[in-house]
């Protein structure tokens, strides 16, 4: 046989199996233990600069091989009943066929990969558009998710970069941190005093900088957690709203 | 609203886009009824023919414009940037057991695989081809995953409906040069 394939082409061992037989057409059903064994050892001979991690995985499966190869030669000392014998080769053979039928998708994907990268979509997203894509294609009814306040916050952060004239400043010098979350849980705890509900942005109208707002989506977070405040939205685009809740009145240490 | 406005709002929208609009986004953008934004789109999507520079495309429920790949040539002549970085044939593995399997955990890939994939896992998820979904409610909590938009678009697959019915392979098919 002519070795001039390089392992390193496969994948793992069940793709190196699946090579050998391919190669040699062998039939599924009445897998030659004994043969595809000993080829497949011989590809593993022949391995270089493999990693110790994926050596190991061919390892072994080289001794499931041999395993069952063992198994086939040793007759079976507590056969009583001949139907209830068990093929060795069984559970190999269904893992063969199972990662198989993946294997050939894999080739079918790869050749869609190709034509489909023909086809090109805009990348660069205009600020203005975000509020349109921000990933609500949700039902009316639909389940608050934490990505609907990721899109928020990262809709805000777009914003500020226009505005964000400090940062230039904050970054001349190493400052101590100007903002912390208890100062920001406080903070909203005050701005609760006086109303229940407020917009999700005009949580943030005070805030001048990167690093203060993410200090106070941190607060926010925070007081979501422990239950404080809520965050809903009513409909889709809608603006989120935080409501304090009517459970957990707040305590002010 | 008339037809024709609506479409030509879709148009817009469509055009400014980087990501799939589904009827339901559209439907309460321009408020109006569902059924209009499906007669309009699907009114569109005759438009939108073989001929035609731009396409449109469905995924996942939603339309997305994009360019016709028999021009991609020229296309890919004035962009710069356009990297056609193939994934690994690990990568495409990974892929397919996802598509079919999920939501899957990396434990089970790796049983399909027989080998360690934490790797390709981690590639595929910057690629934003993988997402994860959740844990497993099981000892240990694995992360599920499960495939996103973005595989659906870079395979040309319009929803995980779409893909090939994987049973259609007989086990003597498999092996292509296999004798019964």
């Amino acid at each position: 046989m002519d070795y001039t394939i390089e392992v390193e082409q496969f994948s793992g061992p069940f793709d190196l199996l699946f090579h050998l037989i391919e190669k040699n057409e062998i039939n599924l059903h009445d897998l030659p233990i004994a043969e595809i064994t000993s080829q497949y050892i011989e590809y593993m001979n022949r391995m270089e600069n493999i990693d110790l991690d994926s050596l190991s995985e061919f390892m072994l499966l080289a001794a499931t091989l041999l395993e069952i190869k063992s198994k086939m030669l040793l007759p079976d000392a507590n056969e009583k009943d001949v139907d209830a014998k068990e093929d060795p080769r069984d559970e190999l053979v269904q893992k063969l066929i199972e990662y198989s039928k993946f294997k050939k998708m894999s080739i079918m994907f790869d050749a869609r990969e190709q034509d489909y990268s023909k086809v090109l979509y805009r990348k660069d997203t205009p600020i203005e558009v975000l509020n349109i894509t921000t990933n609500l294609n949700q039902d009316l009814d639909f389940e608050f998710d934490e990505n609907a306040l990721i899109n928020a916050l990262a809709d805000l952060l777009i914003k500020l970069d226009s505005i964000d004239h400090n940062r230039k400043k904050y970054f001349n010098q190493i400052n101590p941190d100007k903002w912390t979350v208890e100062d920001k849980i406080n903070h909203i705890r005050n701005l609760f005093i006086t109303c229940k509900t407020m917009d999700f942005e005009k949580l943030f109208y005070s805030d001048t900088s990167r690093e203060e707002i993410i200090t106070t989506f941190l607060a926010l977070l925070e007081l979501m957690r422990t239950g404080e405040i809520k965050v809903v939205q009513m409909h889709l685009f809608d603006t989120i709203k935080i409501t304090k809740s009517e459970a957990g009145e707040f305590t002010h240490e | 609203m008339n037809n024709q406005e609506v479409k030509s709002i879709i148009e817009s929208v469509l055009f400014i886009s980087t990501e799939p609009v589904t009827k339901k986004q559209f439907s309460h953008l321009l408020d109006v009824g569902k059924e209009q934004v499906s007669a309009c789109l699907k009114e569109l999507e005759v438009e939108y023919s073989d001929q035609k520079g731009i396409q449109l495309v469905s995924i996942n429920e939603g339309y997305q414009f994009s360019t016709n790949s028999s021009n991609y040539f020229y296309v890919e002549r004035f962009c710069k940037n356009i990297n056609l970085k193939k994934l690994s044939q690990q990568a495409l593995e990974v892929l397919s057991i996802v598509a079919y399997k999920q939501p899957i955990t990396k434990g089970e890939i790796e049983v399909i695989r027989g080998v360690q994939s934490s790797g390709v896992v981690n590639t595929l998820l910057e690629k934003d081809f993988l997402k994860i979904n959740g844990h497993l409610d099981k000892i240990g909590r694995p992360l599920l995953y499960v495939t996103t938009d973005s595989f659906l678009k870079a395979f040309g697959f319009a929803s995980l409906e779409d893909l090939p019915d994987i049973n259609s392979f007989q086990n003597a098919d498999l092996f292509m040069g296999l004798k019964e």
